[in-house]
């Protein structure tokens, strides 16, 4: 049997990922392929079409990715499909500025004066949210019943948004309302993520996909993403982060290798 | 023939004249009104499931719903509504009797403190045992449900304060107390959320007399907070889900109505600028012969709530200019014409959040 071959699939998280592996030979540093797919402007266009009313995938991908993914070769496949969920909501501050608590994280934001939402609401706008994110993995199980783990994004860097966030271009408007209303203080990013990931999980779960969280070698003890980790713009990580995530995927690929010929 | 009271009384006091030979869109039990409704007017609202109903169609005809209690901007709507808010004027769920606003009013100024706090579910979700549906899931913790508490019982006093109209709707007059200090639950304890506790959950069927001076009490209270306010009660014509009296459903929610349009007929009497209105009537006149309701023979069915709400338009909505107006109901014959096709075509109903029907979800 030859060497294993991981294919990624997703969004922009993946780019720590790639990153590294243009820096590196995936094959001589890690002992597996790396193949990725990026549903991203100019690599894939979102990769479905609306005709007659129904989800048409787009053929290109469609093509491209089942023969990416056929044989054994092939042992799981890797996504990274929910992670702009939390950085999205939790950039920029809200005109009526607002906090929520954790199940283990009861501290404030901040000392503004925050509305208190629900944590049964919040985790119900998160799935909201989330939900819309299903059909990406209804396209890769159309394609195969071989296991699919999805990545959890990096975690906030402890102030990073608020270092980076005026620069950095968040999309129409966004930059508007970061001016009038501020970046979200640290901890509210982070209960975001927390958030998201705990719902991330438990949505996953629900659809057989199994979850990979952010190594614990890219983080701190409080559980932010490490400086030397960080990309530059708040949101993603840098190719360091991406090779501690190829190890830990590497190593499941690994101890599949060694199930399959044990 | 001699002179008597009846000759020469308008068409509307004769049964033979003014139900009888109608169609049923066309019976209004309205006569006159003492005030009308300005579409700037607040107009808040609380009661039974059935003043839901009313919420939901003051918004659609262009009055001004006075909802205190918004759910945070950053909540799409639909979720907001799931879990409750914008469906009642502040998020204090279905108040069924007049007890319980009562009850409510006190609470919000600190005249009434319950010893029923908080009930804890086994996954330590929080539970507010007087308005127990109100979270889906619950609160996450003391923390978040007293500062939900404390920031409804906020709006509630806003409400009572800023408000021009306050509809409210009697529901019923079954109750269960905490036999301690009297508080009063709006569902039996063990049903929705909570543990029905034998020894100090009571069961009270009020009387005519208690929910008289219930409802005074209630509505001197908001007068005194906010001296121009005008009422408008109504009677749900919802049944009763279940009774705990050891009698026929049917028996109770004959005496519960009664007892509750009786009250509503003392309290208008007593109190200028409170008018009755007639919803009770005009879903279960026998000139309806059963067609507002539902399959259940308990929902009322949308076209038995537009007939009220075009009833109550028709006479509150005040005759003004342009397109600030509140929208006056068409013309009795396209009404007709309307609503029989709805009526033909389904017994369609529109769900409420009714925390009775908990009773019998066994």
């Amino acid at each position: 049997m030859g060497m294993n071959t991981i294919v990624y699939f997703g969004n922009s998280h993946l780019l720590a990922l790639r990153r590294r592996c243009l820096e590196v030979d995936p094959a001589s540093a890690y002992g597996v392929q790396a193949k990725f797919f990026l549903a991203l402007q100019g690599f894939y266009e979102r990769p479905w079409r609306i005709e007659d009313n129904r989800f048409v995938w787009d053929e290109a991908l469609t093509r491209d990715m089942s023969a990416a993914i056929t044989g054994d070769e092939v042992p799981f496949i890797v996504t990274s499909l929910f992670n702009n969920m939390w950085s999205i909501r939790a950039t920029f501050d809200n005109a009526v500025p607002y906090d929520f608590f954790l199940e283990d994280c009861e501290a404030p934001a901040d000392d503004l004066p925050r509305e208190i939402i629900p944590l049964s609401l919040m985790r119900s706008l998160a799935r909201l949210e989330l939900d819309s994110i299903r059909m990406w993995f209804e396209f890769v199980r159309s394609l195969t019943d071989k296991p699919i783990y999805e990545l959890i994004g990096p975690p906030p860097v402890d102030l990073g948004a608020n270092r980076y966030g005026p620069t950095r271009h968040f999309g129409d408007g966004a930059s508007e309302q970061i001016e009038k209303f501020g970046i979200m203080p640290p901890l509210l990013r982070k209960k975001h993520w927390l958030l998201f990931m705990r719902e991330t999980t438990k949505l996953c779960g629900e659809l057989g996909v199994a979850t990979l969280t952010p190594p614990a070698n890219t983080m701190d003890s409080e559980g932010n993403l490490l400086v030397s980790m960080e990309s530059g713009d708040s949101l993603h990580a840098n190719p360091l982060y991406g090779h501690r995530v190829l190890e830990s995927v590497a190593n499941i690929a690994h101890t599949f290798q060694q199930s399959r010929s044990g | 023939m001699s002179e008597n009271p009846y000759r020469n009384a308008p068409d509307y006091r004769f049964w033979r004249k003014s139900v009888a030979p109608l169609p049923l869109h066309d019976v209004d039990p309205v006569v006159a009104n003492a005030f009308g409704i300005q579409n700037s007017d607040k107009v808040a609202t609380a009661g039974s499931c059935f003043a839901q109903h009313m919420a939901r169609h003051l918004s659609m005809n262009g009055f001004s719903y006075f909802v205190t209690e918004p759910a945070h901007p950053t909540i799409p709507p639909n979720l907001a509504a799931e879990f409750n808010y914008g469906i009642f004027s502040a998020r204090y769920g279905n108040i069924y009797t007049a007890r319980q606003l009562l009850q409510l009013l006190r609470r919000a100024y600190g005249q009434f403190v319950p010893i029923d706090d908080c009930w804890v579910d086994a996954s330590g979700s929080c539970f507010d045992p007087f308005r127990p549906q109100i979270q889906k899931g619950g609160f996450a913790n003391r923390a978040e449900f007293g500062i939900d508490r404390e920031k409804h019982l906020g709006k509630v006093r806003q409400m009572v304060e800023q408000m021009d109209v306050f509809v409210f709707t009697l529901g019923l007059t079954e109750a269960w107390i905490d036999d301690r200090d009297g508080a009063v639950y709006p569902i039996c304890p063990g049903t929705a959320a909570g543990t029905f506790d034998p020894g100090r959950h009571k069961f009270r069927n009020f009387r005519v007399h208690d929910v008289i001076e219930d409802m005074s009490t209630a509505l001197k209270f908001i007068r005194d907070r906010n001296p121009a306010v005008k009422f408008i009660l109504t009677v749900s014509p919802v049944p009763l889900v279940a009774t705990a009296e050891d009698r026929h459903v049917v028996v109770s929610n004959t005496y519960s109505k009664s007892c509750l349009r009786v009250a509503c007929e003392e309290v208008v009497a007593a109190f200028p600028d409170c008018e009755y209105f007639p919803s009770y009537e005009i879903i279960t006149g026998n000139f309806t012969r059963g067609m507002y309701f539902a399959d259940d023979l308990r929902s009322v069915t949308e076209p038995g709530v537009q007939h009220v709400m075009n009833i109550f338009m028709r006479h509150y909505a005040s005759p003004l200019s342009g397109d600030a107006a509140p929208r006056l109901p068409p013309p009795a014959e396209q009404q007709r014409q309307e609503q029989e096709e709805q009526h033909l075509s389904s017994k369609a109903y529109i769900a409420t959040v009714c925390d009775e029907e908990a009773l019998a979800s066994e």
